[in-house]
């Protein structure tokens, strides 16, 4: 994934000094990845089309959930996009949840999502995790994965995490019960019999725990946790299945300031090596994040650009932000 | 793995649960002594002591599914009696020897139906005893599970499950004896059914089976498996967003369960001396489910302490006062309910903690 043409390593260096600038400033980063040598850094290149010329379904016809073999690796983000969406309608009888929405999601992208109640904001994360249908349109991540026809474990498998609106952690299970759960191996019964933890997985976690500052309390129920430490421990579960586009619904509800201020540098940290999609509420948090922010209203695109640019669009204000 | 592990959490545990499997084994040999031997255990203890620890079985395997899977089985029964039938079906060939069981006779049926081929051989029996139940739970649970049937309608639908087996069961056309099922064994691999040693090394394969199941199904909720099958009775949702395809597990637990549950049968069916389609009966399905509650849901001996403790109340009360037999069952699933959520070892853990 990563861009080798001259006209491109210009950008990708500015953003990687932007992205040590910020390490650097902050005293509170001080455990970036273990794992950030051996993967690649994912730049976008400035020029990658935001449209691409043919639609997917052309492409690729409309055979089974595939559209031909898929490597091991993942999804196929040779074109530099993470997430295609296309005309995408979701219909729930005469309610129309989304109505001819398309987006596209570039790899590496810190995508956030504003919008008012009803918006479809949360139907969109469901379309893009498999739990919804498409009524129409087309819905595929990276070249290959038609999200419309995998299910949602295949779609996990292949690289999409989800935090939901309101956290979901195993409340029984102690949090390294909860983490190890979703630790990124063989997801199938005949190796869930015997307990292996190899390298990998070891890595996964101690990188994990060091993100989300659970350490302490690795041997603690997760339902006796904060509100806060359980988003925490949900993100964390998402860094364990190591997705390659990351959903977060509402992130930092319920959170206090600190560590809203604190889920602002994990998401930061996390655009290194991901693609992420932030669904909020709270401007500051997306004002502290955000690159480019996607309005949406009625199940359609209000509104994209900068969060500055949005706050002056006069759709958004009178349909969103209110005068 | 350290074999202490294998048997409790606590060490102290361990030994003790060690130890009473250990009295389990020792006790059929004690039918072997002369009976002047104030150690000697007559036939009636060594059956009820055997009978008691197959349904403890039976206990243990809807343990997995309930306490673990949270998939509550009402019709655990229909996979024992199968299992039962599937050996029934063996002892049955060794008593009418060469010629035709005696119901069939009676049917005036010249030849076995197409199903009993082979049920001479010990060894096809055993494997009808595994591959029946097995077969049975896979196609039913596959299609359930796989409809996304759950919770208090899947209860419903075991219970059916087992009624309509049962009514099958019941009609002489099936070719299981109907009505009287099988009974009148006389030989099991050429030994007298009867004989003291033979009892004593039913009860005792009984024991041996009943600590092997528990030590494989310990060792089996101790690993992810067993925490995956946790997390599916708590979120079955939130697990498919991390990769595990939930039907997997679910059935898997649920095949293992009704195996052990037709072993147990297998094992029971000799020592009672019969089979009938009484046994597919719901209300003898909803019997097991209160042994499991009240033991202790979810930690596998509390199943085996539930399944023993409510039937030596009731070898207790159906002989002393038979006519309030359901009444005290009944009375017990609401004290149950009511005040033990966690069951016998609910409460033991609780004095535990408090003497702590």
């Amino acid at each position: 994934m990563l861009i080798t043409n001259a006209a491109t390593s210009n950008v990708a260096t500015s953003q990687k000094v932007t992205n040590d600038a910020l390490v650097k400033n902050n005293p509170s980063i001080n455990n970036p990845m273990k794992n950030s040598k051996n993967t690649p850094h994912i730049t976008v290149a400035e020029n990658t089309p935001t449209r691409p010329v043919t639609t997917l379904a052309e492409d690729y016809g409309d055979s089974g959930g595939l559209a031909h073999p898929v490597p091991k690796s993942g999804p196929d983000m040779r074109h530099g996009i993470a997430l295609y969406l296309e005309d995408v309608s979701v219909w729930f009888d005469s309610f129309r949840a989304l109505n001819d929405l398309s987006l596209y999601i570039e790899a590496g992208e810190l995508r956030c999502i504003i919008g008012p109640n009803g918006a479809g904001k949360t139907t969109l994360m469901d379309v893009i995790t498999g739990k919804t249908r498409p009524t129409k349109g087309s819905a595929f991540f990276g070249q290959v994965h038609n999200l419309a026809k995998l299910s949602t474990e295949e779609i996990a498998e292949a690289g999409i995490g989800r935090k939901f609106q309101k956290p979901t952690v195993f409340e029984k299970f102690t949090v390294l019960d909860n983490l190890m759960l979703a630790a990124p191996k063989d997801k199938r019964v005949s190796k869930s019999w015997f307990n292996r933890i190899d390298a990998e997985i070891q890595d996964t976690l101690d990188s994990t725990l060091d993100q989300i500052r659970l350490k302490e309390l690795i041997n603690k129920p997760a339902g006796l946790l904060s509100h806060g430490q359980k988003q925490w421990l949900e993100i964390g579960m998402l860094l364990m299945q190591r997705p390659k586009l990351i959903l977060l619904d509402e992130p930092v509800a319920g959170m206090t300031d600190a560590e809203t201020e604190h889920t602002a540098e994990l998401c930061l940290r996390l655009k290194k090596n991901h693609t992420l999609i932030v669904v909020e509420h709270d401007m500051t948090f997306i004002d502290a994040i955000s690159e480019k922010v996607t309005v949406l209203a009625n199940g359609a695109i209000l509104a994209e650009g900068t969060l500055n640019e949005v706050q002056n669009n006069e759709a958004v204000i009178e349909t969103y932000l209110g005068r | 793995m350290r074999l202490t592990q294998l048997l409790s959490d606590s060490p102290r545990n361990a030994i003790l649960i060690g130890l009473c499997f250990l009295v389990l084994l020792i006790l059929p040999w004690l039918h072997l002594l002369p009976e002047t031997s104030s150690f000697h255990l007559s036939a009636y203890w060594i059956t009820l002591i055997g009978k008691i620890m197959a349904l403890a079985m039976v206990a243990l395997a809807l343990d997995l599914v309930w306490g673990y899977a949270g998939i509550l089985s009402l019709g655990h029964g229909l996979y024992f009696a199968l299992g039962g039938y599937a050996f029934g079906m063996y002892l049955t060939r060794e008593t009418a020897g060469t010629g035709l069981p005696d119901f069939m006779r009676f049917l005036s049926w010249t030849e076995l139906p197409w199903y009993w081929a082979g049920t001479q051989h010990f060894w096809w029996a055993m494997a009808l005893v595994v591959l029946v139940p097995g077969l049975v739970a896979f196609i039913f649970g596959y299609f359930a599970f796989r409809s996304k049937i759950k919770g208090v309608y899947f209860s419903i639908i075991t219970q059916a499950m087992t009624y309509a087996a049962a009514l099958l069961f019941f009609r002489n056309e099936t070719g299981f004896g109907g009505n009287n099922g099988f009974t009148g064994f006389t030989t099991l691999l050429g030994y007298d059914i009867t004989a003291s040693s033979t009892r004593a090394v039913l009860c005792f394969t009984t024991a041996l089976a009943l600590l092997l199941s528990y030590l494989g199904l310990r060792y089996l909720m101790s690993q992810p498996y067993g925490r995956v099958l946790g997390a599916i009775r708590d979120s079955e949702n939130r697990l498919q967003y991390l990769g595990y395809r939930t039907l997997w597990y679910k059935l898997s637990a649920w095949v293992l369960s009704a195996v052990i549950a037709g072993i147990a049968g297998a094992l029971y069916v000799p020592q009672v001396g019969i089979i009938n389609p009484g046994e597919m009966n719901p209300v003898n399905s909803i019997e097991m489910a209160v042994w499991v509650a009240a033991g202790g849901r979810g930690s596998l001996i509390g199943a085996i302490v539930g399944a023993g403790a409510i039937n030596a109340i009731k070898t207790y009360f159906t002989v002393a006062y038979p006519e309030f037999w359901l009444l005290i069952l009944g009375g017990l699933f609401v004290v149950v309910t009511l005040f033990l959520p966690n069951g016998i070892i609910g409460v033991l853990d609780r004095f535990k903690k408090e003497k702590e």
